[in-house]
C-alpha cells in the first residue's frame, strides 16, 4: 500500500502538483493514522496532507481512482467447488468443443482465476502499454488487451455455452447460474485490467523525463514564445516573483540602513550649529509607488502581460501600482488585474476598444493621460513605460512625456528591441530615451525579472 | 519574562490547558509575519533572543484561515493541512438559513436559496456570499415579506450583490417567472 501512496504521488507531480518530500511524509502518515479501512476517510486524508493549493484538487480527484479503486484482488467465485462431478462433467465436454485460447479464458472464468502479475505484465507488453505515457489512452489500452484475453468472443460464446450446456443436459436453472457466476467473474477481470493500466500508466507518465527547461523559457526571447510557451510562463511567474520579493526583502532587511534621513540629521545636529556631525538615516525602506504604462499591441502583448503578471504579484513591495494599457488610446487596467490574471485583464481591456484595426499610438495615449491622470505622478512615483517606441508616425508627443518625467521621481522604460534598432521605420524609441532617465533592453522573462528587481533595489 | 506581554500566539504556546489557536486572514500578514509563524507551526515553541526558547506545553491546534486574496509561501502551506471550502449546495444552505434566521418562513427561504444559487451560476463580479445570504434573509424578515415577488426583489437585492454591474446582470439572470405565491409570472426590468 505504501508502494502504491508513493506511485500515485509521483503521478501527481508528473502532472503538475508540487508535493514536497515533507508533505509526501505528512500523507504516510496521516494514513497510518486515518486508516485505510473507510475508502472515504483515507482520501480525505490524503488529500489534506498533499494538495496545498486549489489547482492541484482537480488533479487528485482524476488520479485518485486510477490508483485506489481496487484496493484488494478483486476476488472471482469459484465455480468449480459449486457443481457436482456430473455437471463439472458436462461443463469440460461444452468447453472442449471451443478454441484453444478461448476454453483458456473460459477456464479461467469458471475457475475463478484473477491474471497473475506476470500474466498482467505479458499482456501489457503485448499491447504496447510501456510505450504510451498519457492517461488519455487508458480506454484504448483496456480495449486491447480485451482484446487479446478474447473477453468479446467469449461473451459471444456465452450463448453458445448455453446452448450446449442445455444440450448436453444440464438443467436451465444451473444454466442461469453458471452464465450468471462467469458475468461476475469477467466483471472482476475486467477490473483488475482496469487498475493495472491505469497504474501502468500513470507509472510511465510520472517517468517520463521532465519537459525542459525552465532556464531555456525564462531566457527565450519574447518574439519567439509561442502560445503554449506563453501558458507555461504564466504559471511560472508567480514563483519567480517570489523569488524576488523573497529578494529584495532580504535586501532591504541586510541593508545596513535606509537613505539619509535629512530632516533627522538636521535636527540631531543643531548642537554642531547645523554642522552635520552625526548622520541620521531612515530605519526603514520606503517603498515606491509606480504608474506603469504598457503597449498591449500585437507586438508588445506578451511583454506587458508578463510586466504586468510580474508586478501584481510584487505589490506588497510597492505601496500603490496604476496600471494602465494603450493601443492608440488608454485604458485603466488595475481593477481588472485586481480581479483576475493578467492575461485575462489584457483580453479584458481589448475587448472594451471598439472593434477596428488600429495603430499604436503613444503620443494619444499620453494625451489621455495628461487630461485625465496626471494627478497620479508626484515626487513619490516611478513613471514606467512598457513599449517599442514604435508610432506608426504619429506624433509623438515628446512635450508631454518630458513633463511627466520631469513630474515623477524616476522614470523608467522597458523596451524589447534592442539599440540599434532605435529610430529605424517608425521608431520614436530615439528621442523617447534622449529624454528618459533610464531605459532597459529586455528581450526576454529573465531580463524583465532583472529590470524589476533593480526598480525595486533603487530608490 | 515578567518584562513580556504576552500576546495570543505566546498565550497559546505557554497555556497549561490545550488550546486552540485561530489565525485569522492570514494573507493579510506581510511576509515577515508568515516567517515568524514557520517557527511556531513546526517546532510549536518561539525565540526571544534576551529570554531564550519558549516551548509550547501541549501542543496548541491551530487553525488557519485565508481568503486567497494572495499566494502563501509554500513553506508555510508545507506545514499545514489543506481544506478548501467551497460554496454549499442548496441542501446544506437552506439548513444553515434555517438555523440562523429561524424567523423565515418555510417556502420562503428555500426560495431565497435557490435565488442565490441560480446568481452563483452566473458570472458575476462578486458571486454572494453564505453571510450575504443570511443577511438577506434577515432582512426579508425584518421587512416582514410574505412572498419573494419581484418588487420585494428589487428592494432586496442590493442586499446580496455589490456592484451595479452585478445588479443589472442579475435582473437579466432571475428575470424568468418565478414560481411564488402573490404576483406570478415575470416582469422585466429595463
Amino acid at each position: 500500500m505504501e508502494e502504491r501512496i508513493l506511485r500515485f504521488i509521483s503521478a501527481l507531480r508528473a502532472s503538475g502538483v508540487r508535493v514536497s518530500l515533507a508533505e509526501s511524509a505528512d500523507g504516510l502518515r496521516a494514513v497510518r493514522a486515518a486508516g485505510v479501512g473507510d475508502r472515504d476517510r483515507f482520501r480525505v486524508s490524503l488529500r489534506a496532507a498533499l494538495i496545498k493549493e486549489h489547482r492541484g484538487l482537480a488533479i487528485f480527484d482524476r488520479l485518485f481512482p486510477v490508483f485506489f479503486d481496487h484496493a484488494a484482488m478483486p476476488s472471482l467465485p469459484d465455480l468449480t467447488g459449486d457443481l457436482s462431478p456430473q455437471e463439472a462433467e458436462l461443463l469440460a465436454e461444452a468447453l472442449r468443443q471451443f478454441s484453444e485460447s478461448l476454453r483458456r479464458t473460459f477456464e479461467r472464468l469458471v475457475r475463478g482465476e484473477p491474471l497473475s502479475d506476470e500474466e498482467l505484465e505479458r499482456l501489457g507488453r503485448a499491447v504496447g502499454l510501456q510505450q504510451v505515457d498519457n492517461l488519455r489512452y487508458r480506454d484504448w489500452m483496456i480495449e486491447r488487451m480485451r482484446r487479446a484475453l478474447r473477453l468479446r468472443e467469449v461473451q459471444e460464446a456465452l450463448a453458445e455455452l448455453e446452448e450446449t450446456l442445455a444440450r448436453l443436459g444440464l438443467q436451465r436453472e444451473r444454466v442461469k447460474q453458471i452464465r450468471a457466476q462467469i458475468d461476475v467473474s469477467q466483471r472482476a477481470l475486467e477490473g483488475q485490467l482496469l487498475g493495472y493500466a491505469g497504474q501502468q500508466l500513470a507509472g510511465n507518465m510520472a517517468a517520463r523525463p521532465r519537459p525542459s527547461d525552465w532556464q531555456a523559457l525564462v531566457a527565450r526571447p519574447f518574439d519567439r514564445l509561442s502560445e503554449a510557451d506563453m501558458e507555461r510562463l504564466r504559471h511560472e511567474v508567480r514563483r519567480l516573483a517570489a523569488a524576488l520579493r523573497s529578494t529584495v526583502a532580504l535586501r532591504q532587511k541586510h541593508a545596513r540602513s535606509g537613505q539619509l534621513d535629512a530632516k533627522a540629521t538636521v535636527r540631531a545636529n543643531l548642537r554642531y550649529a547645523g554642522v552635520p556631525m552625526e548622520l541620521r538615516h531612515r530605519d526603514r525602506h520606503l517603498k515606491p509607488k509606480l504608474v506603469v504604462v504598457c503597449d498591449v499591441s500585437a507586438s508588445m502583448r506578451y511583454v506587458s502581460e508578463l510586466m504586468l503578471s510580474l508586478l501584481h504579484a510584487l505589490q506588497d513591495q510597492v505601496r500603490k501600482t496604476h496600471a494602465f494599457a494603450f493601443i492608440d488610446r488608454l485604458e485603466y487596467i488595475s481593477p481588472d488585474l485586481a480581479r483576475g490574471e493578467a492575461h485575462q485583464a489584457v483580453a479584458r481591456v481589448i475587448a472594451r476598444m471598439p472593434a477596428g484595426y488600429y495603430n499604436t499610438d503613444l503620443g494619444s495615449s499620453l494625451e489621455d493621460f495628461d487630461r485625465r491622470h496626471l494627478a497620479l505622478l508626484d515626487t513619490r512615483t516611478t513613471f514606467i513605460v512598457v513599449g517599442d517606441g514604435r508610432n506608426n508616425f504619429n506624433e509623438p508627443r515628446l512635450d508631454l512625456f518630458d513633463k511627466f518625467v520631469r513630474r515623477s521621481r524616476r522614470a523608467l522604460w522597458l523596451t524589447p528591441e534592442p539599440r540599434p534598432l532605435w529610430g529605424t521605420g517608425d521608431s520614436d524609441m530615439h528621442r523617447y530615451a534622449e529624454r528618459c532617465g533610464a531605459v532597459q533592453v529586455v528581450t526576454n522573462l529573465g531580463e524583465l525579472a532583472a529590470a524589476v528587481d533593480r526598480l525595486l533595489a533603487g530608490g | 519574562m515578567r518584562f513580556l506581554l504576552q500576546r495570543p500566539l505566546l498565550r497559546a504556546i505557554l497555556s497549561p490547558e490545550p488550546v486552540v489557536l485561530l489565525v485569522d486572514e492570514i494573507d493579510r500578514a506581510d511576509a515577515e509575519f508568515e516567517a515568524f509563524l514557520l517557527e511556531v507551526l513546526s517546532d510549536y515553541q518561539v525565540s526571544v533572543p534576551e529570554v531564550g526558547t519558549l516551548r509550547a506545553v501541549h501542543v496548541p491546534l491551530v487553525v488557519l484561515t485565508s481568503n486567497n486574496t494572495r499566494d502563501l509561501s509554500e513553506a508555510l502551506k508545507r506545514r499545514c493541512l489543506y481544506l478548501f471550502i467551497d460554496y454549499p449546495t442548496l441542501e446544506q444552505e437552506l439548513r444553515v438559513v434555517r438555523l440562523k434566521v429561524p424567523g423565515l418562513a418555510e417556502d420562503l427561504a428555500r426560495q431565497v436559496v435557490e435565488v442565490v444559487q441560480r446568481l452563483r451560476q452566473g458570472e458575476l463580479r462578486k458571486a454572494p456570499s453564505i453571510s450575504e445570504t443570511l443577511d438577506w434573509a434577515r432582512s426579508l424578515v425584518a421587512l416582514n415579506a410574505r412572498a419573494l415577488d419581484a418588487e420585494m426583489l428589487e428592494r432586496t437585492l442590493t442586499v446580496l450583490l455589490k456592484h451595479e454591474a452585478d445588479l443589472r446582470r442579475a435582473q437579466t439572470l432571475l428575470a424568468m417567472p418565478r414560481r411564488g405565491p402573490a404576483s406570478g409570472g415575470a416582469t422585466s426590468h429595463t
